[in-house]
This record gives C-alpha cells, structure tokens and sequence, in this order.
C-alpha cells in the first residue's frame, strides 16, 4: 500500500481499477447465479437418473436372470461372438454461462447386429427383452455419465466463480478502496502543509513590507528633505523588491 | 426219411414221431417230470429272484432301509422253488421199482396203470414246472417295482406286497392241480393178480 | 447317416433287469434326491444366499456345497451340475450295452454345445484351456480328445487339422459332417467357411436337430416300451424346437422369405407330431398370428400356444418348461425302460435352473418372481389333484 506513490495520478487509476473491480464483482456474482442454477438442474436430474437408474439396471439384471432362466447360458456365445462395437459415444460440448460442459451421445455404427438367432431352441424372446433392456439401461448410463461429467466441471467452474467473487468483495475492492483512502489522506496532509507553509511566507512577507514601509517611509522623509529624488527611486525598485525566484511555485 | 419209414413194415420199426409217447418207458416219463417239475421251477425262482435282486441292490443304494424288509420278494421267489422240490418230493416217492425187475415185465402186467403213472407224473410235473415260471417271473417283476416304489415311499411296501403274494399264489395252484394229478399216479409193481 | 443298431435289445417286462435293473433301481433310488415342496418352500423364504446354502445343507446337495463358505448363483450352479454329472457317469459306469450307448446319446446334446464352443472360440483366437474350462463337463470329450486339441496350431490351417483329425472322431462328428456337407452343397463354401460365416447358433440347431433324429431311430431300433416313451419324449422335443425356432426366428434374418424355405427349413427335425405336414406349413410362416393359425391344428400345441398368446404371465418357455417336466415325471410312471434317465437327467436340469432362479431371485431382491419355476415332482403341480397321496 505504501508503495503507491500518493499521486493525483494513481489516484485516477485506482478510482478506474475499483469501477473495473466493481463491474466485475457484479458480472461474476450474475455468472455464479447462473452456474448455481444451471448445477442445481443436474443435480436433480442426475438424481432423478440415478434414482430411476436402479430399478432399471436390477429389471435388466433380472432379465438376464430370466433369460438365462429359459435358454440357458448364453454368455460365452456372446463372448464368442464377433466384437465390433455396433454402440459408440461422441463427445459434444455445451455452453452455459461460458464454462463447456462435455456432452456424451450414443450413436450406432451401424455394424451388423451379430448373434440375432441367440436363443433359437429356446428363450429366444427373452434374450430379446434382456437386449432392449441393457440398451436402454446403456444409454441412461451415458446420459448419467454426461450429466456426472457437466456436474463435476460446473462444480468446479462454479467454485471458482464463487472464488473470484469472494476475493473481488473481500480483498482487492477493500484494497483498492484502502489505496484510495490513503491517497485522498495524503493528498490532504500535503494540501494542509502547503497552506502552513503559505502562511508563514506571507506573516514573513508582511513584516518585510511594514519594514520596507518604514523604510521608504524614512526615505521619503529624507527625500522630502532632500527634494526630489523620490520618485524615481520608486519606480526603480517596484518589481525588484518581488524577485520572482524569490518564493517556491506553488503547486496544487 | 417218409420213404424209409414206408418200407420198414416191421413192429419194431419206428412208425413216426407219434411213437415217442408210446415208445418212451413210462418211468422215463416220471422221472422227466420230476425234473421238469423241479428244474422248470427253480428256473422261475432263479429268474424271479434276479429280477428282484437286480433292482433291489440298485434302489437300496439310494435308500438302504429297503434291503432287508425287501428280501421278503426274494423269499417269495424262493417259495416257487420250494414248490417245485416239495413237488419233485411227492412225485419221486411214487415212482417205484417192479417187485422182479427183469428184462421183460411179467404176463398180466397192468400196462394202463403203467402208462396212467407215467403220463400222470409227467404232466403233473409240467404243471408245476410252467406255472412255477409264471409265478416265479411276475414275483420277480412285482418284487422289482416293489423295491423300487418302496425306495421312494415306504407306505408302497404293504400294497405292492400284496400284488406279490397274488402273485406267489399262481405257484401255489400249479401245486395243488399237479398234487391232484399225481395222486391217481401209482406205478404198479407186480403183475395183475 | 445311418444311427448304429442296438447291440443287444433292451428286453421286454420279463428279460429288461437281467442286464439294465441295476441301473435302473440306481436312478429310479436317485429320484428321490429330487428336492420337495418342503425344501422349495424352505428356499423361497430365504432372506441371503447363507441361507440358502444352510438349507440345502439339509438336502441332497449338502455335499456338494460343503466345501464352499460362500455361494454364489454361478457356484450353485456349477456345484449342482458337477454332482448331476457324478451321478451321470455313476450310472454310465454301471450300464451295459444298449443302456450305456442310450446313456452315450444324451451326453451328445451337450458336446454338440462344446463342440460348438471349442471352434467358434478357436477360430477368435481364444486360449483354448480359457475354453475347455466354460465347457459343459456332461459333454466332455475323451481325455485324449481334450489335451489334443491346444496342441494344434492357431491358423486357418491348424483349424482345419483340428476339424480334419479330432472332431470328426468325437461322437457328434457325424453330425457336424453332415451339417458341412448340406451347407457346402447349398452354398458351395468350404468348411473353414462355413464355421466363419453361419451364426453359432444356427450350427448348433442343425445340429441339435441330427442329434435328434439320430436319437429318435436309435430308440426306435431298441424297440419295446422305450421305443414307446422316450421316442414320445423325443417327437415332443423335436417338435418344442421347430416351434421355437419359428417363433424366435421372426425379427432375425431367418424369417426373410428367401430364407424360410432354405435355412429356417433346414432346422426343423424330420421326427415329431408335425413332421411333415406341420413343418412343411411352419416353413410358410412369417408372424405370430400365422404361427397360431398353423398351431391351431395340434391340439397338444393350440394348448400351449393359446397360452403363450394370451400374453399371460407365463412366457412360451415356461409353458414348455411346464410341460416337458409333466412328460418327464410320466416316463418315471413305467418302468423296464430307458426314458427315465433322459427323464432324470433333464428333470435335474430343470431342478438346477430352478435352484439359479431362485438364488438369483433371491441375490436381486426379486421376490415377487421367486415362485416363477416349474418344481419337479412337485404335489402342488397342476397336472397333479393337490390330494396328497
């Protein structure tokens, strides 16, 4: 703080950097707002998933069960069977209040469907539902696992966020204001002395003034004796007695 | 062998398979149906007691209890045996030797109480030969599927138990028709008075 | 392919236990290892899996699960089938010719599956022992066949001598002969080929279907009551299979027009209650409701397919579950024949699904499921009055 030069100058800046800080303060505490509420959003719908996401995958698992159950183990075929992924998941991203969320999309390959006759002597139709159901459940966990990742990040943009917030109102507008404060203290004490000084110059001035009066006024008495030299003297020494070097500038 | 048999115009030819009944001693005759009699019975008793044994030694692997309450199936396959013997007993006590045994029975021999003896024993011995099979045979299927349902259900004994006994009891008449039949068998032993 | 007759005849009523009682009395004795309605009332009110495995302690799988703390769905299940195949090879060591061949024949559904899984595994370069492990232990081959079969080389080639030297020497290579043979002759591809491009699934119906056949004439050729009640337990099983090929091949390649006639036909035994004429109309089939129409001339199966219809809550494979187990109780109706070890054996395998299904059901918390099994030799079956005894 001290090393502020307690100028009129840096004090026009810092009353520029406190608008600025203020501003921003202002437009981050609207962004973590936004984030706030957009977090809250996933975090109800990443409940709600998760919430239905237990049902689901204990139906897909006991479906399995089921079809097991009637035709059955089937695992190793499936295994066994040719392993192109006829699933992928893309990644996009999202926008929201400038921070970029990732956002996971199941797309098919378009890979043929391999292992269509599973089943064929037996629980065929139920080795069907038990595949509807773990791509359905599939793509719920792709949706989770968006939802999970955008939380995760707006999270921490959100923290952050709420981080610079906190430090533009509790440290660096405080901070800027104490500069500011110090200068404008300064400044007066600087004005307060000057004035002093500008006194003092002026008791001094007046003495010098009564003396040279007196002075002048004995000349005078000794010209009036003498006759006329008088007035040419005084027009001599008018500005003489004020020597503009005289005095220090006074700067305000 | 029809041109041969049509030559021979002697009585000591053979005229023909039907002289195998004339032809044959009736002593020969009994004692054939002693061992018809008894060999054809202890055949339905072996083979009933296989039957029995093979199923009971396979159930009572999963169900020990059954061993020894089930060796009554076995006991009735025996019972057929027994018939036989009792049987062959009986029908070897009628056989008897001529009092003067010589190369040619004597003059005024009763040749119809001969033969009578004779084929009376013998049938009397199929009898109980044949139905001692059948007896020995459907004891030995009842005693298997007895053993079995029993290994599963010890309440199934009693009941199978008593198909088995009506099944013993087909060995039982085969003895009382054969007995009767060899009642009136007695072999004569000197000629007629 | 012409099925081998019967060495021996099996022998009527009078002559049957001369040679086949023993093993008969065995399995008919093993009968009543089967669970009751008391141990599944007991199994169907556990809360863990502990408890489970403390009642079947009380069962005849006690041993089998002894050595486990711990049991599993998986566990169970491999335990349970481990000691069915003891049991199996209990009885086929006991057996004597045509017994033992009939025993030899109900192993080869399962070595079909092994089969199966040994080439379509080897051809994806699986590690062959990972393989043998999964293999279904009632299909195993001899155990020569066994540690052959990694010593081939893993190439096209190695596929090939593996086909060429050892498979066509197991048991159902006959079968897997024919199947090539009828595909190279349809498609003109070669073996390699063919094990590459059809469906594993398809290969094991085909043949599944020779097995069934081959089964069929050689309980035919044994003659007597066991041509009577397993050829009736095999004409049931041949027609369950060309029914739910039908049914489950709608919405797979297999119902295209094309294919109905060439490949669908193809799977369909040439035994059964609907060879040929039903068959032959089940080619022309491509939904549900023409599937009905034509099962509509069967009573035995209009039964079952109403059922299925109704969109009740039994699917189709329950009702055949129901069924087969009712078939199969009845083969141990009569006795001097070969059915009840089919019989017992496929009603053992319904009892371990059974058991699966109500670990599983239990493990998952499914409780309202827990009672969706078919008991075997159950007194509450519907085939049965509820009087007891």
């Amino acid at each position: 703080m001290a090393d502020v030069p307690p100028t009129r100058m840096n004090q026009q800046i810092f009353k520029g950097k406190k608008k600025a800080a203020e501003g921003g303060h202002k437009l981050l505490k609207k962004k973590a707002d936004a984030l706030k509420v957009k977090f809250r959003d996933y975090a109800k719908a990443i409940a709600e998933t998760k919430s239905s996401m237990t049902g689901d995958s204990s139906n897909a698992f006991f479906s399995m069960t089921q079809a097991e159950y009637a035709a059955g183990n089937f695992k190793q075929k499936v295994a066994e069977g040719s392993m192109t992924a006829r699933v992928r998941v893309g990644a996009g991203v999202d926008n929201v209040a400038g921070v970029k969320l990732p956002v996971f999309t199941k797309y098919d390959t378009g890979a043929a469907a391999d292992n269509q006759s599973l089943g064929l002597v037996g629980g065929g139709k139920k080795i069907q539902n038990v595949r509807e159901k773990f791509t359905d459940l599939l793509e719920m966990l792709i949706k989770l696992a968006s939802l999970q990742t955008s939380f995760q990040t707006l999270d921490e943009a959100l923290k952050v966020t709420n981080r610079r917030v906190n430090a533009l109102e509790n440290v660096t507008i405080p901070k800027i204001e104490g500069i500011l404060g110090y200068i404008a203290r300064e400044l007066d004490e600087l004005e307060r002395e000057d004035f002093t000084r500008l006194k003092l110059v002026q008791g001094k001035k007046e003495i010098e003034i009564k003396r040279e009066a007196a002075q002048k006024a004995k000349e005078a008495a000794k010209i009036m004796v003498s006759g006329q030299a008088r007035p040419k003297s005084n027009d001599a020494d008018i500005t003489a007695a004020f020597d503009a070097n005289d005095d220090e500038d006074v700067v305000f | 062998m029809g041109d041969n048999s049509a030559t021979c115009s002697s009585v000591y030819c053979n005229q023909g398979w039907a002289e195998v009944l004339t032809h044959m001693s009736p002593y020969g005759y009994a004692n054939f149906g002693v061992a018809f009699g008894l060999g054809l019975s202890i055949v339905g008793a072996a083979w009933g007691i296989w039957l029995t044994g093979s199923s009971l030694v396979g159930a009572a692997v999963k169900a020990p209890r059954i061993r020894s309450k089930n060796l009554i199936s076995v006991i009735f396959c025996e019972a057929t045996a027994i018939y036989g013997v009792i049987m062959a007993i009986i029908l070897t006590n009628k056989i008897k030797e001529p009092e003067n045994p010589d190369y040619y029975l004597e003059e005024g021999w009763d040749y119809n109480g001969y033969y009578y003896a004779g084929y009376g024993m013998f049938s009397a011995g199929l009898s109980v030969g044949l139905t001692n099979i059948a007896s020995g045979v459907s004891v030995g299927i009842a005693g298997s599927s007895c053993a079995i349902a029993d290994a599963q259900d010890a309440s199934l004994f009693v009941k199978i138990l008593i198909v088995e006994i009506f099944a013993s009891a087909l060995g039982i008449f085969g003895i009382i028709v054969g007995i009767i039949q060899s009642n009136a068998c007695t072999f004569p032993i000197a000629a007629l008075g | 392919m012409s099925t081998p007759a019967p060495q021996a005849a099996a022998g009527n009523i009078a002559t049957f236990n001369i040679l086949h009682g023993f093993p008969e009395a065995l399995v008919r004795g093993m009968r009543s290892s089967f669970l009751g309605d008391q141990d599944y009332h007991h199994l169907t009110q556990c809360e863990t899996l502990d408890d489970v495995r403390l009642n079947l302690t009380e069962t005849d799988y006690g041993d089998a699960i002894a050595d486990f703390n711990a049991i599993t769905p998986a566990v169970l299940q491999k335990a349970a089938i481990e000691k069915l195949v003891t049991e199996f090879k209990y009885l086929r060591t006991q057996s004597v010719e045509p017994l033992a061949t009939f025993l030899d024949f109900i192993t080869y559904e399962y070595m079909i599956e092994n089969v199966m899984l040994l080439l379509k595994g080897a051809l994806s370069g699986r590690d062959i022992n990972e393989l043998i492990e999964q293999c279904h232990p009632l299909g195993m081959f001899k155990e020569s066949t066994m540690r052959s079969i990694p010593t081939f080389e893993n190439s096209a080639r190695g596929y090939a001598d593996l086909y060429q030297t050892v498979l066509v020497d197991t048991p159902v290579g006959p079968y897997f002969a024919m199947f090539l043979q009828e595909s190279s002759e349809h498609q003109g591809t070669d073996a390699r080929h063919v094990l590459e491009e059809v469906e594993i699934e398809i290969i094991k119906s085909s043949l599944i279907k020779y097995w069934i056949e081959d089964f069929y004439h050689f309980v035919q050729k044994i003659g007597g009551e066991t041509a009577d009640i397993m050829g009736e337990l095999l004409r049931v099983r041949a027609d369950t299979n060309a029914i739910n090929i039908t049914l489950n091949s709608f919405g797979t390649p297999l119902n295209e027009p094309a294919m109905r006639s060439s490949d669908r036909k193809r799977l369909y035994p040439a035994v059964g209650h609907l060879y040929p004429a039903g068959t032959t109309e089940l080619t022309e089939v491509s939904n549900e409701e023409e599937l009905g129409r034509v099962l509509d001339l069967f009573p035995q199966y209009a039964a079952i397919w109403s059922m299925h219809a109704s969109g009740g809550d039994k699917s189709i494979d329950d009702v055949f579950y129901e069924r087969d187990v009712q078939s199969l109780e009845l083969a141990f109706e009569s006795q001097f024949h070969f059915g009840v070890f089919y019989a017992y054996a496929k009603l053992k395998e319904q009892e371990i699904r059974n058991l699966v299904w109500i670990s599983e059901c239990i493990l998952q918390q499914q409780k309202d499921e827990i009672n969706k099994f078919v008991p075997v030799f159950s007194f509450h079956s519907p085939w049965r009055g509820s009087k007891r005894r």
